[in-house]
């Protein structure tokens, strides 16, 4: 397909979709419009539950009960307190958000199956307060909910309260989609891969969790205000776990990782409810059984068959798209343009770290200048990667402090010391899976707090400009790293050299002052393992300080001015490599008497 | 019924060469490996060197039926291709995989006595090959009671090589044994390696540690991408310039 | 105090069923790393086929929860059957499919027995027993003894027998399970039938002690999982102790709050498990990362 021809397509299936919308009620009838009505806000429903769980990957089986929340407080403040439609409205969609702010809490503690329970349980416990309360009206609900007023028009009438529906969830689908589409979505993705590595390349995780909570409650509670517009009565039936369960086979069916599915699935089984409405339980069987066979047969839902079936036509085919990887472009040196104050960059003090009874760092101290390339190398166990950890804030120490460029640290999570200049790699790669390979660096790329995500309901056009800048430097990055030809790859698909070089590629592009390479050259062969030795060396010379573990004895011989050498949680050497290498204690340490160990001694002796 | 207590194979005793040809391994859309062939005979001891993602842990899963493949394998007069991956251990095969992979929340004796899943734990054959183990690693009778994933990388490794010996193996397939130890360790696996190799073990290693492999197998093959593209014997290969420069750094 | 012990004591009988479910969930978590979420219905499922037998053939109480357990137990192996392909992939998805077989068990729940609900009698007739000034029914002393019994049959079982042990390493690593020649999913279906005979046994005791309905999973199972991870999931004695402070949680709350008894339940739970997301008994195992 041309790219000019492409261009067009998107326009011009926007503009057939809004004359469809337009024209479907003229079409149909009474109780098909109503219908229709309602199939709309469960599709509003299902984005904000996609957003939450398919984008974010936050098991979120309270969406009814937001979807309550939003519809009981339109209903109490109409009825009982005497307010208007449109005020009720913002007040419930703001009580919704508190709701979802709350529930949110617990994200920040556990995840998972763990965060399923826990959601579903006060989903039940919001049940339970529906049908005992006073003012939510018991089992018998509220009616009488008024007309929303709009200028005149008479939303009494189901077909008119269509456009208005249809109006609102474009508007909401349309900014669904930016948000995934752009940083806080392409954050939230990176973090439903492996939060952990998303922390480090500086996306502040419990607030993008929040996030993902406040998103699915914003629509959730659109939902409960249009629902109580549409229907102006509300009881507990509507919000029960069955219905919960409706709206996950919904997100389930149509595929929760895309948006544009979810609305699909929440569409399709509306219509098909309906269909079914004389026979309940048949409709919740096949439900049930569509669902389960989806996730055996077709995780990806609906939304994701066409790229399933593109993928088995590829294989069919034999892989055509052959890739190469490009040699790395060397960084500029950098001349000592950084204020070198003698601070060194990396000051680790005294620190300590306990499991339970095992003592895994102890009395631990290190300092690293500026423009250092520093090795840690020491036997299994003795520490080296419960050091990086602590350095980089994903374990709290015991005992002791660590500075960074002067600055003391201790304590600080992992995206603050992002964002502070420090990057780190993995022993065993924690690339996103699920995120291509530009879009694993553009998550690095991304420097701003997460809070900045006002923008996104007041200034939108600022985050476009922002995205156009971090997609140049991007291909910036790629071309350097030689990564071009992998950019729209899942890093999964590609050989464990490849993957290594972009892990480095990503932690390259937080611009860090201090690089942590865990083990770099495992699983490298040798000309990888030269092409690494480049690589870190032109990284040092741009200015960056380089740590580094590694076993690869040759390479931190050849590589490192410094090495420190860790045994049994302790610092028990430190100096060139040829001074460390001749210490006796290291000998009898780490190398043992051994013709094995992967040393050249005589070349470095000399 | 292929329950534990009626073990087919165990009664064909000695010998017995693992013979494959033509094998071949697909990942999705990946050949892992691309047809290879090789031998291991009774008594021998053969390694695989190469570089991470060359084929070597697929072609060891592949043996073990652990991933999808295609190609023969035999091993004495069984047709291991038709065996199902549960029954393989039963033919007379143990595998130390990768990572060393023991139950870690189980005790060191539970993950021992687990190698003996196929026979009666309280026979007294069994009984011996534990204490046989307990021999080899001392340091596993200090603690048996310990939870496996309580112990260090080290021990971690003599308990994963442990359970494969209590299989009761004729083959021993090594997954990167040296992965992650210090040379020290390294030298104790080599220690254990030609032990088992005198007791008339038949032993496949696959190892990055190039000089290790030479010094514990008597042939070796090179792969690189999915292909063996090199064999013969260590003591050749070791002075192969090629294979110094590229697998020795030197 | 005498309305403390009391209530207490009405704790204790509602929380040993919860500690059968929370043990089945456990059971099926610690072997597949998978919250099973049709738990619940097969409880319910459970508690519908033991009344029936129980009611409708006049078999005696214990031989009417013999064959729920047996019908439950291969509901349990045809789940595991057909969720099978997602085993040690995608746990997130599993459990969403779990959820779909819940949705099926209602559906089917409520063709065959209808939508309404029954009232079982009790089969124990035995006056209640006074004790101290305080009045305690025979049948809870039975809900309490049997699920007493389950508890030490089925540590028995995962510690002393080779199957309970080849259980618990399929669950740590699968692999190596296979290469000692373990059969993988075989062992996670006994796993998974027995935990569906774990809800049929809680289901079935339940049954006297409230109504019998299709949607009576729901709750029960939702404080049954609570109970696990309240305990830590995934450990046995752990189940156990979640489920009896769930239930004495449960029996404070509904003196107290009436209505609210739930609502309070969950935000209690919510709040403890905030606090202790590992659960009483839950161990955070040593990263040597």
């Amino acid at each position: 397909m041309s790219l000019p021809h492409r261009r067009l397509i998107r326009p011009a299936g926007l503009v057939a979709l809004a004359v469809v919308a337009w024209a479907l009620p003229y079409g149909l009838g009474g109780y098909a419009i109503h219908v229709v009505d309602i199939a709309l806000v469960f599709a509003l429903l299902a984005v904000g539950m996609g957003l939450a769980m398919g984008i974010a990957g936050q098991i979120n089986l309270a969406q009814i009960a937001f979807f309550g929340v939003g519809a009981y407080a339109t209903a109490i403040l109409t009825t009982r307190n005497g307010l208007g439609f449109w005020p009720a409205a913002v007040l419930a969609v703001l009580a919704t958000a508190l709701i979802g702010l709350l529930v949110a809490v617990p994200a920040l503690r556990m995840q998972s199956h763990y965060l399923g329970i826990v959601t579903l349980g006060l989903a039940l416990g919001f049940i339970n307060w529906t049908t005992n309360a006073e003012p939510a009206g018991g089992a018998d609900g509220i009616s009488a909910i008024p007309v929303p007023p709009l200028f005149g028009v008479d939303l009494s009438s189901e077909y008119l309260y269509y456009y208005l529906e249809v109006v609102v969830f474009a508007v909401a689908l349309a900014f669904g989609l930016f948000v995934v589409r752009t940083s806080l979505g392409r954050r939230m993705r990176a973090m439903r891969d492996d939060p952990l590595a998303a922390g480090a390349v500086g996306a502040q995780i419990p607030l993008l969790r929040m996030t993902a909570f406040l998103l699915a409650s914003v629509y959730g509670g659109v939902a409960g205000v249009l629902y109580a517009g549409l229907v102006r009565f509300v009881a507990p039936d509507t919000f029960s776990i069955a219905n919960m369960f409706l709206l996950l086979a919904m997100v389930v069916i149509g595929g929760r990782q895309s948006l544009v599915g979810c609305v699909i699935g929440a569409v399709g089984l509306s219509l098909i409810r309906e269909q079914l409405v004389d026979h309940p339980t048949y409709a919740q069987l096949g439900f049930g059984v569509v669902v389960v066979g989806m996730v055996v047969f077709a995780p990806t839902g609906l939304a994701g068959i066409p790229a399933r079936l593109r993928g088995v036509r590829a294989r069919r085919r034999g892989s055509a798209v052959r890739a190469a990887l490009r040699p790395f472009e060397p960084y500029e040196p950098a001349g000592e343009t950084e204020e070198d104050d003698g601070t060194p960059i990396l000051e680790v003090r005294e620190v300590g770290k306990r499991f339970r009874g095992l003592r895994a760092l102890d009395g631990v101290s290190l300092t690293v200048r500026r423009g250092e390339i520093r090795g840690i190398v020491g036997p299994n166990g003795s520490g080296k990667t419960t050091l990086f950890n602590v350095v980089s804030g994903f374990y709290r120490a015991s005992a002791g402090q660590v500075a960074l460029a002067g600055r003391p640290v201790s304590g600080a999570r992992p995206y603050r010391l992002s964002l502070l200049g420090l990057a780190r790699t993995f022993q065993n790669l924690r690339l996103f899976t699920d995120l291509t390979v530009k879009d694993n660096v553009l998550v690095a790329l991304d420097r701003t707090r997460t809070r900045a995500i006002w923008r996104y309901v007041l200034w939108p056009v600022a985050i476009w400009r922002r995205e156009r800048r971090l997609d140049h430097a991007a291909d910036g990055l790629l071309a350097r790293f030689g990564l071009t030809e992998f950019a729209a790859m899942r890093p999964s698909s590609l050989p464990y050299g490849i993957q290594r070089r972009i892990e480095i590629a990503r932690a390259m592009a937080g611009s860090p002052r201090l690089l942590l390479l865990d083990e770099p050259a495992a699983g490298l062969n040798g000309e990888e393992v030269r092409q690494l030795a480049e690589i870190v060396r032109s990284i040092r010379d741009s200015g960056v300080t380089v740590v580094l573990i590694e076993h690869n004895m040759g390479l931190v011989m050849s590589l490192c001015e410094r090495v420190t050498v860790l045994a049994g949680g302790s610092v028990i050497a430190e100096g060139t490599p040829a001074e460390v290498v001749g210490d006796p204690k290291v000998i009898e340490a780490y190398l043992g008497d051994s013709a094995m160990a992967d040393l050249p001694l005589p070349e470095v002796t000399q | 019924m292929n329950e534990p207590g009626t073990a087919p194979a165990q009664a064909t005793t000695a010998g017995g060469t693992l013979a494959v040809e033509g094998l071949s391994v697909h990942y999705g859309g990946v050949r892992a490996v691309r047809s290879i062939d090789f031998t291991v005979a009774p008594g021998q001891a053969v390694g695989i060197i190469g570089a991470n993602g060359a084929g070597k842990t697929s072609t060891l899963k592949a043996l073990m039926g652990l991933v999808p493949r295609s190609g023969r394998i035999r091993f004495g007069d069984t047709d291991l291709t038709a065996v199902r991956p549960r029954d393989v251990v039963r033919h007379g095969i143990g595998y130390v995989p990768e990572g060393r992979h023991v139950f870690a929340g189980l005790t060191v004796e539970r993950n021992l006595l687990l190698g003996a899943y196929t026979r009666p734990w309280r026979s007294e054959r069994t009984r011996r090959a534990l204490g046989e183990v307990y021999e080899l690693f001392p340091v596993l009778r200090e603690m048996r009671g310990r939870l496996a994933g309580a112990l260090s990388g080290g021990q971690q490794q003599m308990l994963a090589v442990g359970r494969a010996l209590m299989t009761e193996p004729r083959l021993l397939l090594l997954d990167e044994p040296s992965m992650g130890l210090s040379p020290k360790l390294v030298e104790d696996i080599l220690a254990v390696l030609r032990r088992l190799g005198e007791e008339g073990l038949s032993l496949l290693l696959v190892e990055q540690n190039a000089k290790l492999t030479f010094e514990a197998t008597s042939d070796c093959l090179v792969m690189e991408n999915g292909e063996v593209v090199m064999t013969g014997t260590s003591a050749e290969l070791r002075d192969d310039v090629r294979v110094r420069r590229i697998y020795l750094g030197l | 105090m005498q309305v403390f012990l009391q209530t207490l004591i009405g704790g204790l009988s509602l929380g040993a069923v919860y500690a059968l479910v929370a043990m089945g969930f456990s059971l099926v978590y610690r072997t597949m790393g998978l919250v099973n979420f049709a738990h619940a219905d097969v409880l319910m499922i459970g508690a519908y086929t033991a009344s029936t037998f129980y009611t409708s053939t006049r078999l005696p109480f214990a031989v009417a929860m013999v064959a729920a357990i047996a019908v439950t137990g291969l509901i349990g192996l045809v789940i595991e059957r057909v969720l099978r392909p997602l085993e040690n992939k995608d746990v997130t998805l599993m459990l969403i499919g779990t959820i779909g077989f819940g949705m099926v068990l209602q559906a089917v729940a409520i063709l065959i027995w209808g939508a309404t609900g029954r009232a079982v009698p009790s089969p124990v007739k035995a006056a209640p027993l006074q004790v101290l000034g305080l009045r305690i029914r025979t049948y809870d002393l039975v809900v309490v003894g049997v699920a007493a019994v389950a508890v030490v049959l089925l540590v028995a079982f995962l510690q002393r027998t080779k199957r309970g042990a080849a259980m618990q390493a399929v669950a740590m690593d699968h692999e190596a399970a296979t290469a000692v020649g373990i059969h993988v999913g075989r062992s996670n279906a006994i796993a998974f039938a027995i935990g569906a005979g774990l809800a049929a046994l809680a289901g079935g005791l339940v049954g006297p002690m409230l109504y019998v309905n299709p949607t009576m999973g729901g709750t029960l199972g939702i404080k049954g999982f609570a109970a696990a991870m309240l305990g830590g999931c995934g450990n046995i004695p752990g189940a156990v102790v979640g489920g009896l402070a769930i239930g004495v949680l449960d029996s404070y709350a509904a003196g107290h709050f009436q209505g609210y008894s739930e609502l309070v339940v969950f935000l209690v739970f919510t709040a403890i498990i905030m606090i202790r997301p590992t659960g009483l008994f839950g161990e955070t195992t040593v990263s040597r990362a």
